[in-house]
């Protein structure tokens, strides 16, 4: 709170001389002019006094002149392609400039490269522009998810969602054209580039408030995002905040936004009843499963149900007993509880103040922002400050100069996922949570009844509520960013200008995981160390709770120098820029344990011997050390060094041709420089048909051809052509020698990624712009791919990553936007569809056993596959005993191991693409008066998924049991009834294996969504408010399937796993 | 005037700083992964534990063998089928587990190979190299056990010993010699490496010093039958350290009585992770468990008696208590070698020295009443009692059932009965028994499997 005050008096001490600015002029006569946001004046605007009704039209130059009877007049201007605008005119304004923004589906929009801006119409490149009013449509936590529904060619990969990452802050996967790499997420996988402005964004997209945000632009081929050359290769994603602007007034806007989600639907995980799962606990328990573990002297954890079984057999229960005992599981569901103490419905608040305003010669923005999400896991929550300042200046006629500063912070309190629910369920579904007040204990990690009486009072309470992490979440985050940034325009010759950048980027990222003396995990690791000698107790494990920290900071400093030239000359326009940069990166962390630590006093025990051996208590395990297991130190330097050039070209704007290079440099590890250097360029060509002379249509006002070529590529600086070993921090035996493994074999050949991108596009708009669009048609080949080539085990290797694939994508993105009125009801409907696919084309691999085809998010390897391919093995029905069938050498067979490791493919079958290959979206827009209604459907086709079915691994092993288990085989002739084999004992793990990835599973992804429904109103207000525009707006998502093409009962978009719920978000914003 | 000198003066900066550049891209962008450039780098590589002193393979021989049983209901609730088709002899392909000795020979051909690309002076290369080849030994002969037939002299030349790696090129296959060539080459090596090594005693024996090397090389050897060479190997090493733990002294009260890195150590490795090796799933057989005389004090050292009535091995020198066992080298093992060879050899009262020697430090002071035997034969049995008695769980009782005479062995066949079904398998086939590698390699290594 401190914080925001004293942001609010810098900002207002900063704009309070821009006021002044706002008001000269003379009496009576209202003047100005009407310009688009790229400067040029619109014509036939209509603007209506809204005192007396007069309508004034603009003339060809935007300009009007209104005679008024009053100083101060209230106007309403609208026109058909832009946005109305309520304002109020004074008649002191001599030169009055008004910016109207277009509406969607305009055409004349200024798009943003990172390096400079051009006109869509002189662009050509495939660009794709978000503008403020559309990403302020739903309210969410980042930026980048709020994208998903507005582009296309995105896909946002939801195969590896869980519903427990609801409201916390996640990075959305994005593939932006499909594929571009192979490597893993943990290697930067298929994540786009980021641009804040004008250089690379590669902290925490959720450090950024979406508010900070003016619009989106998606660089998408060869000919926009080549310029980014060796980075650009998964695509480029330019955010570009909110700046101040020259000559006009201080304005000053206030938004504030409330989203609940619902709680997520635990049920939607079908499994059998506790009743039914109890039954099987007892089958198991006759057959002698759990006897291994009841005898074992480290007391696994084990089922209450099985305790009491267990009470039974050595007759200290009778049956009467046993029965009563078992009662009360055998009607309880965990998740009743877990809704109500563990879950809740997760919300997201969202506040932020901004004030810009310009004056001719120094204009500025200020703006502060808290958000709050709170995810459904009671535990978790996040808070974010975001504050910005940027000031800009015309020094003189030569130089403008411009700053920023930005602060943004984020702070998290979590627990440990793995204590909850998950789409695997929860061992022991049959348990109470809570009783009153107090939080239960379950089994867990050991048997109950031993924690429960062991130690005779000696020993901290060993039992385990899963609750208490609920309520005391033991891990803090804290991530901080200041970005300050320094730019210097200067004019030198006519057309000539000099631009110089530099960003200071600063990360400092803490956290820390407490394991106080009250947490299951302290308590734990002292009892195990604790000594009974002679009466005397000895804690060999330091008495006291755990703090473990990882502190790391990484700081970057960008410099960017450019030229930029422009010239008009008989119809030739040409605009070129060059510029060399270098980035510097220097990312360390390091990482502590602290031992005995108590929060009160802050003290630790520091003397802790590492390597001395103490044994288990209670012969529980072997001798232990103390583990020394911080995080590793790690330091990490990125060089990047770059040079680059683009020229556009354009005769009579009727012709234009456009063409950039680029050559990168980095400090790849290991290579020798030569390597290190290589050009990437694009070209491009386009033609704007309506400017030609025999074009002569009515209808059509604007046609566009264009198309492009690029190379652009995909760096990697952990590869490296020499053996590269990696050292280890500890050893579990406290063997002081340093340890190194080898992580890398020698590879002479190591070479980047490239990525060739060919594009044709057609961009129109037709009867005036109410309707228009574009259609872009791209084919993208890729080469040298890093791939990790599973090895032959007698290397020593398990894989080796080796620029092993070439791949091809193809795609469809259509853009189409129409638009029409009736008196005073407009609507507008915008159709978003995508079209891609990926096939691989070579890769160095052998072919490999069906196991490997099968997996799930498994990528081909089989040249003319489909990178995304779904392999199911072939189903040949459940034989006479209940056991599934494959098909081996054209016959029936149970060897599910041959099966599984057979060396031909036979044995599968290719179904189809395990990503949509149609996807998008349809928005409906209506606005009457002051309201404004509009629903977003969107929809994905065309795919393959797997269901989850019953797995008796799962069930004997982790109390997750399917509801197909009530189908399953029980006598001879349910073969010809059901497809779920037989339980069988001992438990049969080839074909478990077997069916879990059976044809017999597969089901089509297809579905049609009902996304979301969002009313806004922006009420009328009074004449000579100081309010220049007030909006409310209820926005309901994620509603629900309208279609779907399986007809079992699982919802496609989450491949059955239980998906996000609902929301509803509420908000309004003021500017004044 | 003024803006044109400032554009030059701006495209001369951007010209100068472009060009001197490679100081910046040469600049190591992760301080944790480096290439081999220097001593501590190779001394890294043979300190990684977790690859060269674990996941041996003669774990799944242990299985096989005769010292220990599993109880049906247990034997039932394995969950994969491989395990349980090693206790009964099933031959199926082994879990990719039993292939990490790999990841070891990896290391240890990187090591070698780097030997003379770096500057080292004479006693590191020597430590170093004496430190590889002792690893490639071990890990050979380990692998050999399992995956190849006992060593025979009249069949070793026509029957392959297991893949070896030569290189760490990923691109050259590996190659499987005859038996008799793989174990001259380990023979080879262990000669080397015992000349290389120092016989200083070492903190930490997860480093191989000489008295090791020749420890393991007079295990080699005793496989071979070669009792003249085994004989003096062990003697030599012997004479050096000879330290022997007195049981009197182990407090066998505790559960797991002994230290990890205890005197007896002379090399330090454990077994790989087995899921039938469990503590809470394998027995000591009754019968082997009976053999123990109440004096005997590793009776109370290594067991603990189970709930079901039956004993679990809980004195393994690893000192923890999950399913990786011991199997590294220890003086008790020497002695028990020196013993054998000396009585195999007909120098009957230096065995009788040598074995009473052994007994006094295992059984309770003054409990060794019995006279010892003289007669050969009856000597010797003593000797294979008291070696069986003592080597638990080490990978050496399949060693020992594949080149022992069924008469020291006191039977014909390992018999099992699980579920009123019974399985059995003859010590004639055991001495022949090769397991078969693991799917993965044969699918990529081009290797055939085993027959």
């Amino acid at each position: 709170m401190k914080n925001i005050l004293f942001f609010s008096m810098l900002l207002l001490s900063i704009t309070w001389p821009l006021r002044v600015y706002a008001q000269q002029g003379t009496a009576w006569i209202c003047q100005g002019v009407i310009q688009d946001s790229s400067g040029k004046g619109i014509a036939d605007v209509n603007i209506r006094v809204i005192k007396d009704g007069r309508v004034i039209k603009t003339d060809s130059t935007g300009s009007y002149k209104i005679n008024a009877n009053l100083d101060k007049i209230q106007v309403e201007i609208s026109h058909l392609n832009y946005k109305s605008l309520r304002t109020v005119l004074s008649t002191k304004d001599i030169k009055k400039i008004l910016i109207l923004s277009a509406k969607m589906g305009m055409i004349d929009e200024v798009l943003v490269s990172g390096y400079h801006s051009l006109h869509k119409a002189r662009s050509v490149g495939s660009y794709e522009k978000i503008d403020k009013v559309l990403l302020d449509r739903t309210a969410n936590f980042d930026v980048l998810s709020k994208l998903e529904h507005l582009t296309t060619g995105t896909y946002f990969d939801r195969s590896e969602y869980s519903f427990n990452d609801n409201g916390k802050p996640i990075e959305p996967k994005i593939f932006m054209h499909g594929v571009s790499t192979l490597r893993k997420a943990g290697l930067g996988g298929s994540k786009p580039l980021v641009i804040v402005d004008n250089f690379p964004y590669e902290g925490d997209i959720n450090l950024l408030s979406p508010n900070d945000i003016e619009s989106v632009t998606l660089l998408k081929d060869g000919a926009a995002s080549a310029i980014w050359g060796a980075r650009a290769g998964n695509g480029v994603i330019v955010l570009t905040t909110k700046k101040g602007r020259f000559e006009t007034p201080l304005q000053q806007e206030f938004k504030a936004s409330i989203r609940m989600d619902m709680k997520p639907d635990l049920y939607s995980h079908r499994v059998i009843s506790s009743k039914d799962l109890i039954n099987v606990e007892h089958f198991l328990f006759e057959k002698g499963y759990f006897d291994g573990k009841l005898a074992s002297n480290s007391r696994p954890v084990i089922s209450p149900v099985v305790e009491l079984l267990e009470a039974k057999r050595k007759g200290v229960f009778d049956d009467e007993a046993l029965a009563a005992g078992i009662k009360p599981y055998q009607y309880t569901d965990v998740r009743d509880d877990m809704l109500k103490y563990m879950y809740r419905g997760a919300a997201l608040q969202q506040y932020n103040y901004s004030v810009k305003g310009g004056s001719e010669k120094l204009n500025g923005m200020a703006q502060i922002g808290y958000d709050r999400t709170l995810a459904s896991l009671r535990s978790d929550k996040t808070d974010r400050i975001s504050s910005q300042l940027s000031l800009e200046a015309r020094l003189n006629r030569f130089v403008n100069i411009s700053g920023r500063v930005m602060y943004n912070e984020l702070k998290s309190i979590s627990a440990l996922a793995t204590d909850f629910y998950s789409d695997n369920g929860y061992p022991f579904p049959y348990l109470k949570l809570k009783e009153g007040r107090e939080n239960l204990a379950v089994p867990y990690k050991y048997r109950y009844s031993y924690i429960d009486t062991v130690g005779a009072g000696n020993l901290l309470d060993w039992k385990y509520r899963p609750l208490d992490y609920i309520d005391e979440p033991p891990i803090l985050t804290a991530n901080r960013n200041l970005l300050a940034d320094l730019g210097l325009q200067l004019f030198l010759l006519k057309g000539l200008t000099a631009d110089l950048k530099y960003r200071y980027n600063f990360y400092d990222r803490k956290k820390e995981e407490r394991y106080f003396i009250n947490t299951f995990y302290a308590r734990d690791l002292i009892n195990r160390g604790t000594q009974v000698s002679n009466g005397n107790l000895i804690y060999n494990f330091p008495y006291g709770g755990i703090l473990r920290q990882q502190d790391g900071v990484s700081t970057e400093k960008n410099f960017r120098m450019q030229l930029n030239y422009k010239t008009d000359f008989k119809g030739h326009s040409v605009s070129a820029l060059a510029g060399a940069e270098w980035r510097n990166k220097d990312d360390g962390s390091m990482g502590n344990i602290l031992y005995g630590y108590n929060p009160e006093n802050l003290s630790f025990v520091s003397n802790i011997d590492f390597s001395k051996q103490y044994p288990t208590f209670g012969g529980l395990g072997g001798n232990n050390t103390i583990p020394f297991n911080s995080y590793p130190n790690t330091d990490i330097t990125t060089n990047f060094v770059s040079l680059y050039g683009i020229m556009d070209y354009g005769f009579q704007n009727r012709y234009l041709l456009s063409g950039s290079v680029r050559r990168d440099a980095s400090n790849l590890f290991g290579v020798e420089t030569n390597n290190k250097w290589t050009p990437l360029w694009s070209v491009g060509l386009g033609w704007n048909l309506h400017n030609e002379k025999f074009f002569k249509s009515s209808v059509i006002n604007f046609l566009k051809l264009r198309g492009s070529l690029g190379y652009s590529g995909n760096v990697d600086n952990s590869m490296s052509a020499l053996t590269t070993i990696q050292y280890f921090g500890y050893n579990n035996w406290s063997v002081s020698y340093p340890m190194a493994r080898i992580v890398n074999l020698p590879n002479k050949e190591l070479r980047w990624e490239k990525l060739r991108n060919v594009n044709v596009g057609i961009e129109f708009s037709a009867w005036n712009n109410s309707f228009s669009g574009s259609i872009d048609y791209y084919n993208k080949y890729t080469f040298d791919l890093f791939d990790a080539q599973p090895l032959d085990p007698t290397t020593g290797i398990g894989s080796m990553v080796l620029n092993a694939a070439n791949t091809k994508s193809r795609g469809i993105d259509v853009n189409l936007a129409l638009n029409k009125s009736w008196r005073e009801l407009n609507w507008s409907g915008s159709l978003l569809f995508s079209y891609n696919n990926n096939w691989i084309v070579k890769t160095l691999t052998d072919q490999q056993s069906p196991t490997s085809y099968v997996l799930k998010g498994g990528i081909s390897n089989l040249p003319g596959d489909m990178v995304y391919s779904l392999y199911a093995y072939k189903w040949q029905g459940l034989n006479s005993e209940g056991k599934p069938q494959g098909l081996l050498n054209h016959e029936n067979s149970t060897a599910y191991w041959d099966i599984m490791g057979s060396k031909g493919l036979d044995v599968l079958q290719k179904i189809g693409s395990a990503r949509p290959l149609y996807f998008g979206t349809f928005r409906n827009t209506f606005s009457y008066k002051q309201f404004n209604l509009s629903a977003t459907i969107s929809y994905r086709l065309k795919y393959y998924f797997k269901r989850s079915s019953i797995s008796y691994q799962s069930l004997f092993g982790k109390y997750d049991g399917h509801v197909d288990f009530y189908d399953r085989w029980q006598k001879p002739g349910d073969e010809l009834l059901t497809d779920v084999p037989a339980m069988v004992y001992p438990l049969d793990d080839g074909a478990d294996l077997f069916y879990k990835d059976a044809s017999v599973l597969v089901e089509r992804g297809d579905h049609i969504k009902f996304q979301d429904l969002r009313l806004q109103y922006n009420p009328a207000l009074p004449i000579g408010s100081k309010i220049k525009s007030l909006a409310f707006f209820i926005v309901a998502e994620n509603i629900g399937l309208i279609w779907k093409a399986t007809k079992k009962d699982i919802n496609p978009e989450y491949f059955g796993n239980i998906p996000a719920p609902r929301s509803f978000s509420m908000g309004a914003t003021l500017t004044f | 005037m003024k803006n044109k000198q400032l554009t030059k003066t701006v495209i001369g900066i951007v010209m100068m700083l472009t060009l001197g550049c490679s100081k910046f891209l040469e600049e190591k962008s992760d301080m944790s992964l480096a290439t081999i450039s220097s001593k501590s780098d190779l001394y890294a590589l043979m300190d990684y534990t977790v690859v060269m002193n674990q996941s041996y393979v003669t774990a799944v021989g242990d299985i096989a063998s005769d010292d220990f049983f599993i109880l049906d209901k247990q034997y039932m609730g394995i969950s994969q089928m491989s395990d349980r088709a090693i206790y009964i002899w099933d031959r199926k392909p082994l879990a990719d587990w039993y292939w990490v000795s790999y990841s070891r020979l990896l290391n240890v051909n990187t090591v070698l190979e780097h030997l003379d690309k770096i500057q080292l002076d004479q006693k590191d290369r020597q430590n170093l190299e004496g430190m590889a080849l002792f690893f490639r030994a071990f890990s050979y002969f380990d692998l050999a056990q399992i995956y190849a037939p006992a060593y025979d002299q009249k069949t070793a030349e026509s029957v392959l010993g297991p893949p070896m790696k030569m290189s760490s090129d990923v691109n050259e296959k590996p190659i499987r010699l005859s038996l008799k060539e793989t174990m001259n080459l380990i023979i080879a090596d262990l000669k080397l490496s015992s000349d290389y090594l120092t016989d200083q005693n070492l903190t930490y024996p997860t480093r191989p010093n000489r008295n090791a090397a020749l420890g393991l090389l007079s295990r080699v050897y005793l496989a071979m039958g070669d009792y003249e060479q085994a004989l003096a190997i062990s003697k030599r090493a012997l004479e050096s350290y000879d330290k022997l733990m007195d049981y009197n002294q182990i407090n066998s009260g505790k559960k797991y009585p002994f230290e990890r890195f205890n005197p007896e150590v002379l090399f330090f490795s454990i077994h790989a992770a087995e899921n039938l090796s469990r503590e809470s799933v394998l027995r000591i057989d009754t019968v082997l468990y009976d053999s123990y005389t109440d004096s005997d004090l590793r009776k109370t050292c290594f067991f603990s008696k189970q709930a079901d009535g039956y004993f679990a091995f809980t004195g393994d020198y690893s000192g923890n208590s999950n399913a990786q066992k011991f199997n590294g080298i220890t003086t008790a093992e020497l002695w028990l070698t020196k013993a054998e060879c000396e009585a195999r050899l007909g120098r009957l009262t230096l065995a009788i020295k040598t074995i009473e020697f052994f007994m006094q430090k295992r059984y309770v002071d003054g409990g060794l009443m019995e006279p010892f035997p003289i007669a050969q034969e009856e000597l010797l049995k003593l000797i294979y009692s008291e070696r069986r008695k003592e080597l638990l769980l080490r990978g050496i009782r399949w060693m020992d059932l594949r080149r022992l005479e069924d008469f020291y062995l006191g039977k014909k066949e390992i018999k099992r009965i699980i579920d009123n079904k019974v399985y059995s398998v003859g010590l004639k086939e055991i001495k022949t028994f090769t397991f078969l590698f693991p799917q993965k390699v044969i699918e990529l290594s081009g290797v055939d499997q085993n027959q």
